[in-house]
């Protein structure tokens, strides 16, 4: 192999294969990257830690064709203090040795047989759903906090990706919590395509998108899933089995409905969560026009704040929630005003956008002792 | 019909391999296995190359499947064996059970291979049950174990089972000689010794243990005790152990090495190292600890070869034949014989209790001599 190509766009196509790459497993070829470079082609890399598979493309000139398998850390780190311009890399025809040369350095490593790397895996399209940049990542960002990370019940170690009628949502929760985001489809599907995505992936695919904009496709058949940028492809496995029906959960009517800016709601929480137990507990409670929330501290003291509220409905006496699942609900509201809502002490608060609509967040309160 | 299959390359379990072919030609798949039988006959090697026919009709060992198999890459094949000092932790199992959950990555089956299964504690072997109870649609999963008695009911009841028997003498030989290419002599030693089993056979052919029994057949047949000469041998065998785990030792830094130049400076790299390292440490005490087993079997073999020898029975009964001149001149009387075997065994539990083995040695030697 003899190629050449920019330090600037390979430390980032990098990057993004080493990030599925294994951090645990003792099988060091998991903890390598591949790099294969065909005629007339730009450079693939690929990383794998067999759960996600990442494959990445850098524009190169390939004198010589071929592939390798470099220690995938070493590789980023040897790339990143190379000066920007040019970085040529050449394997000796046997031996696999490989040698990295910038303009005024150079560097040997040993690769591995690439026969040794698994195989990039193959998804074929069965179902594909196309999605906006932007609302894809809300989606995103409004559940992943909400994903179980308790591995008696795997079915919550991820969120679920599904279609229904004309939009289109993101699902997770780890019973403590439940948090739904919608987004409308301009097109009705014949079939509603559901996929668990393990939350490594959801990770990921964040990452993935930072820099991204426009419409993306996610396919997938009864295995995995791919999502494909200009240069960069992830494929993740998914998770087998059956989502919770989440929609009973959801109250149909609530008791009491305060509307909140959001903001000065989160900010008077985190005021107050100073003063909380160890579990983050805090007391809400309403009166006619503000939301109270109070912390104590036995032996330490008590804060306590009201945030000005339109209140309709019942008025809610003492319910105590975790103060950061509060904060992980508001925050992902992209209005400037929430919908806090309550049917009691002993049952869920729920929080909502109020204009879109696209936004639902069930909190089960904690016991007050 | 000529193939080139992994299955040519297991010996001396025809029927057993008849068996699973058949169960792969005719599709006939159940979701759980338990290969039983002793201790290195090759169950383990056979549950590998069956994981790879579940794949690969023909166990090819070529395609990327079968290779995946061998080094563990392939994304639908998991590989357990211990990792606590003689155990399955309950973390082994439940990190398999997270995978599981997952879906495939190909369309064929996922294989589970669970090496030592005996050796599973409780609490994984319970955790494994619930997947067993349940399993998964297209999982195989086969569990090798040499100690039935250690292996749940429940667990047993759950799979199909399949046994192994000790290989033949010829068959054995043959591996050695053949595969493992040992010197006609040493092998034939190595095979009386081993009892069937090839991985013993292996390692005592490669001990050094063959090299002390001249003296150690001297100093038995010895007329008078010499109590530096036992403490001779004592040392004698003690470094034989200790040579064998040197010789692991660098064989394992140099896995070290390599694996760490391949993660250095990732986030989990002292993790890998650490975990490595422990293995390794364990390997060397296993090995250490059954170099002195062998050890014994070897003085035990002598004391037997003079109690047949006694009986005026063939001398190709005896395993020491190229000592035979030496055994014959011996002047030992049968009840000292026996009441020798009975010391040995004595000195292997003490061993086995973890006195040191320098000083069971020796004690040994000083009864053996004191008895005639
Ligand atoms: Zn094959």
């Amino acid at each position: 192999m003899l190629i050449t190509l920019d330090q600037g766009s390979f430390l980032s196509a990098l990057q993004a294969a080493q990030r599925a790459s294994s951090t645990q497993s003792t099988l060091p070829i998991l903890s390598g990257i591949k790099i294969q470079a065909e005629k007339d082609g730009d450079l693939e890399i690929y990383g794998t830690d067999l759960e996600i598979s990442v494959k990445s493309k850098c524009p190169a000139r390939v004198e010589k064709p071929g592939s390798t398998v470099l220690p995938g850390r070493l590789l980023v780190d040897i790339v990143k203090h190379m000066p920007p311009g040019a970085i040529e890399i050449k394997t000796e025809e046997k031996a696999n040795n490989i040698e990295i040369k910038s303009e005024k350095s150079s560097f040997k490593i040993k690769g591995m047989q690439p026969e040794d790397f698994p195989a990039f895996p193959d998804v074929e399209a069965k179902q594909k759903i196309t999605v906006d940049v932007r609302q894809l990542t809300d989606m995103l960002k409004g559940t992943a906090k909400a994903i179980s990370k308790d591995e008696t019940r795997p079915v919550l170690t991820g969120a679920l990706l599904q279609e229904e009628d004309k939009s289109l949502l993101m699902v997770a929760t780890d019973s403590y919590r439940l948090a739904v985001k919608t987004v409308p489809m301009r097109t009705k599907k014949t079939e509603n395509t559901s996929l668990l995505i393990p939350q490594r992936a959801i990770e990921e695919i964040q990452k993935l998108l930072i820099n991204e904009s426009g419409k993306i496709d996610i396919t997938s058949d009864e295995n995995l899933m791919a999502i494909k940028t200009a240069n960069i492809e992830l494929i993740s496995r998914l998770i087998e089995g059956q989502f919770p029906k989440y929609k009973q959960l959801v109250p149909k009517e609530t008791t009491t409905s305060a509307e909140v800016n959001k903001d000065e709601l989160i900010a008077a929480v985190k005021r107050v969560a100073l003063m909380a137990q160890k579990n983050m507990s805090i007391k809400v409670s309403t009166d006619s026009s503000s939301i109270n929330i109070v912390a104590t501290t036995q032996g330490v003291g008590e804060a306590s704040e009201r945030v000005k509220a339109k209140i309709t409905g019942e008025k809610m006496g003492e319910i105590a929630f975790n103060a950061q699942f509060l904060i992980d609900g508001l925050q992902a509201i992209s209005e400037e005003k929430a919908l806090f809502e309550f049917t009691g002490p002993v049952n869920p608060g729920l929080i909502k956008s109020i204009k879109k609509k696209d936004y639902l967040y069930l909190l089960m309160p904690i016991r007050i002792s | 019909m000529k193939d080139s299959s992994l299955w040519e390359q297991i010996k001396g379990h025809d029927k057993t391999v008849n068996l699973l072919r058949g169960v792969i030609d005719k599709k006939r798949l159940t979701h759980a296995y338990l290969f039983c039988g002793p201790r290195g006959v090759g169950k383990a090697k056979t549950a590998a190359t069956f994981a790879a026919a579940i794949n690969c009709d023909q166990a090819c060992g070529t395609c990327v499947s079968c290779r995946g198999i061998q080094n563990l890459t392939h994304p639908d094949f998991h590989y357990i064996s211990p990792e606590g000092t003689q155990t399955i932790l309950l973390s082994q199992v439940t990190d398999l059970i997270k995978k599981i959950h997952l879906t495939k990555q190909n369309n064929g089956y996922r294989v589970i291979i669970i090496d030592d299964a005996h050796k599973m504690l409780p609490v994984a072997a319970n955790a494994l049950l619930k997947v067993l109870e349940e399993p998964p649609e297209r999982v195989v999963f086969i569990l090798v174990a040499s100690d039935m008695n250690n292996v749940l009911s429940t667990i047993s009841s759950r799979c199909q089972r399949v046994n192994f028997s000790a290989l033949k003498v010829e068959v054995v030989r043959d591996i050695l000689i053949n595969d493992l290419k040992i010197s006609k002599d040493k092998a034939d030693l190595a095979v009386m010794l081993s009892g069937g089993m090839v991985g013993e056979a292996m390692e005592i052919a490669s001990s050094g243990l063959l090299k002390v029994r001249k003296t150690m057949v001297d100093a038995i047949v010895a007329e008078k005790p010499d109590t530096a000469r036992s403490v001779e041998l004592a040392s004698l065998l003690v470094a034989a152990a200790k040579k064998r785990t040197a010789k692991i030792k660098k064989d394992q830094e140099i896995e070290v090495k390599e694996a760490m130049s391949f993660v250095e400076g990732s986030r989990g790299a002292a993790t890998i190292k650490r975990n490595l390292e422990t293995r390794h440490h364990r390997e060397r005490a296993r090995v250490e600890h059954r170099c002195y087993q062998q050890a014994l079997v070897l003085v035990a073999s002598i004391y037997r070869d003079l109690l047949v020898l006694k009986e005026n029975a063939d001398e190709k009964f005896i395993a020491n034949v190229d000592l035979s001149f030496e055994l014959k001149s011996a002047k030992i009387e049968r009840a000292q014989l026996t009441s020798a075997l009975a010391n040995i065994d004595e000195a292997k539990q003490r061993i086995e209790q973890n006195v040191n083995p320098l000083l069971a040695f020796e004690n040994l030697f000083f009864t053996l001599e004191a008895v005639v």
